[in-house]
């Protein structure tokens, strides 16, 4: 299984969005996807229509009071370990016990031939739930939206990844992802053109592929519907398609 | 020990690191002093039962040992060129050596009750848009924001 943690402490950047078309375009390919949303404002599993009463949850996970697999759901969308919005109030509570960091990264090997793809969504803080994240992923996807101080960000989750190889020595970064990239707009555009050489400057990969602005995005996620099953030749889709081809050529390195 | 008190995570990593390595250490202890156990008769119960979690500890050591690269590396070169969409686990020779993980991991799913008291909710778009313009004014986060509602309440 390779785990793949959808990261940037900005917020708004698409990383759900990522997550949610990385987790559908991979079954599209015929892959087993587990999503896991490790944000506790669940939009993730919104999306997915993830029940958060009376089941198991990430909380009920981290809190040990279920396993890895009790915690999985199996929705129309695909399997998912949903979110919960009683994560945001006990995150300290986690990050008091150091030994918490680690409970997904095994958890996750208990359950390492049952799917091919781990998808982690992280919450826009670098906090207990996204280090947990890294602790436990093999690698990094950083969604970037072309924004003022956007690149001054890039800074901080690239050092906190690799600070990460600490106990997780094999973590990878993937790639920056440029998203909501709207070529017709100035700052999308110098973004666009100099992030592949503001990577190699920095020592960080950027993906060739940009996932464009597309209106069928907000309207998959509106009608809590996968992306490639109701608007599979938008420009996100064929996007986020393209980003697949270029991942898989990464995970294979 | 928050990770998020920090501006920078290098030493939460770090004692992630340190902490694994202890609790590695402790099961590795345990499984020693269970090969000297068994050996006495007289001790059959707390034996065998001191065996089980030695298959548990020697699983976690082996769960924990990073799987080579390689195999990955060819399990993908694998699925990519047959592009048959089929997904590589159900490939005979992969099937094999994930027969140890089951025996014993699966073994005793102990669920216990989840949390009675805990309920979740989510917020409608126009609540979410208040809730989001009120933590705007008072400049803290939105969980923050209502974290302190409900220490009001309560
Ligand atoms: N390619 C796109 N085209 C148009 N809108 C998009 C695109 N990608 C994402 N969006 C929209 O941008 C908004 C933010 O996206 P998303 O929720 O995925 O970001 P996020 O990084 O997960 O945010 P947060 O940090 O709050 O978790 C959403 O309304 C989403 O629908
Ligand atoms: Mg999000």
């Amino acid at each position: 299984m390779i785990t793949i943690s959808i990261a940037n402490q900005k917020g708004g950047v698409a990383k759900t969005t990522t997550a949610l078309c990385l987790a559908n375009g991979l079954q599209e390919c015929g892959y087993k996807v587990l999503v896991i949303d490790m944000d506790p404002q669940c939009n993730t599993s919104s999306t997915y229509r993830a029940i958060q009463e009376n089941t198991a949850t990430l909380y009920d996970f981290l809190h040990e009071d279920c396993t890895i697999e009790e915690a999985i759901q199996t929705t129309e969308s695909g399997d998912i370990i949903s979110g919960d919005s009683n994560l945001a109030g006990i995150e300290g509570e986690f990050a008091a016990h150091i030994k918490n960091y680690s409970l997904l990264r095994k958890a996750l090997k208990t359950i390492d031939d049952k799917y091919d793809f781990a998808i982690i969504d992280t919450p826009p803080n670098i906090g207990f739930y996204m280090t947990s994240a890294l602790v436990a992923s093999s690698g990094v996807i950083v969604p970037l939206k072309a924004e003022k101080f956007a690149i001054d960000g890039l800074a901080q989750i690239m050092a906190n990844i690799n600070d990460a190889k600490d106990v997780n020595p094999d973590l990878q970064i993937y790639g920056v992802l440029l998203t909501v990239y709207d070529k017709r707009t100035a700052l999308d555009t110098v973004v666009h053109d100099q992030l592949p050489e503001i990577g190699k400057e920095r020592g960080f990969k950027v993906f060739k592929t940009s996932i464009r602005t597309c209106q069928q995005i907000k309207e998959a996620q509106s009608r809590q519907v996968r992306l490639f099953d109701e608007y599979p030749n938008c420009n996100a889709a064929i996007d986020y398609a393209n980003l697949i081809k270029e991942l898989l050529e990464e995970v294979k390195k | 020990m928050k990770a998020n008190s920090k501006n920078r995570s290098g030493n939460i990593f770090e004692s992630i690191r340190k902490e694994e390595e202890k609790e590695e250490k402790e099961e590795k202890a345990k499984n020693n002093q269970v090969d000297t156990s068994i050996k006495k008769p007289q001790q059959v119960n707390m034996a065998t039962k001191k065996t089980e979690t030695l298959a548990k500890n020697t699983n976690n050591a082996e769960t924990q040992e990073k799987p080579a690269k390689t195999t990955k590396t060819e399990k993908f070169a694998e699925t990519v060129s047959n592009n048959s969409g089929d997904n590589y686990l159900n490939m005979p020779e992969n099937k094999v050596d994930s027969s140890v993980n089951n025996g014993l991991l699966y073994i005793t799913p102990t669920r216990k009750k989840t949390r009675s008291h805990r309920k979740g909710f989510l917020l409608s778009d126009l609540a979410l848009n208040n809730l989001q313009k009120e933590a705007a004014k008072y400049e803290i986060s939105e969980n923050e924001l209502i974290n302190q509602i409900l220490e009001k309440m309560i």
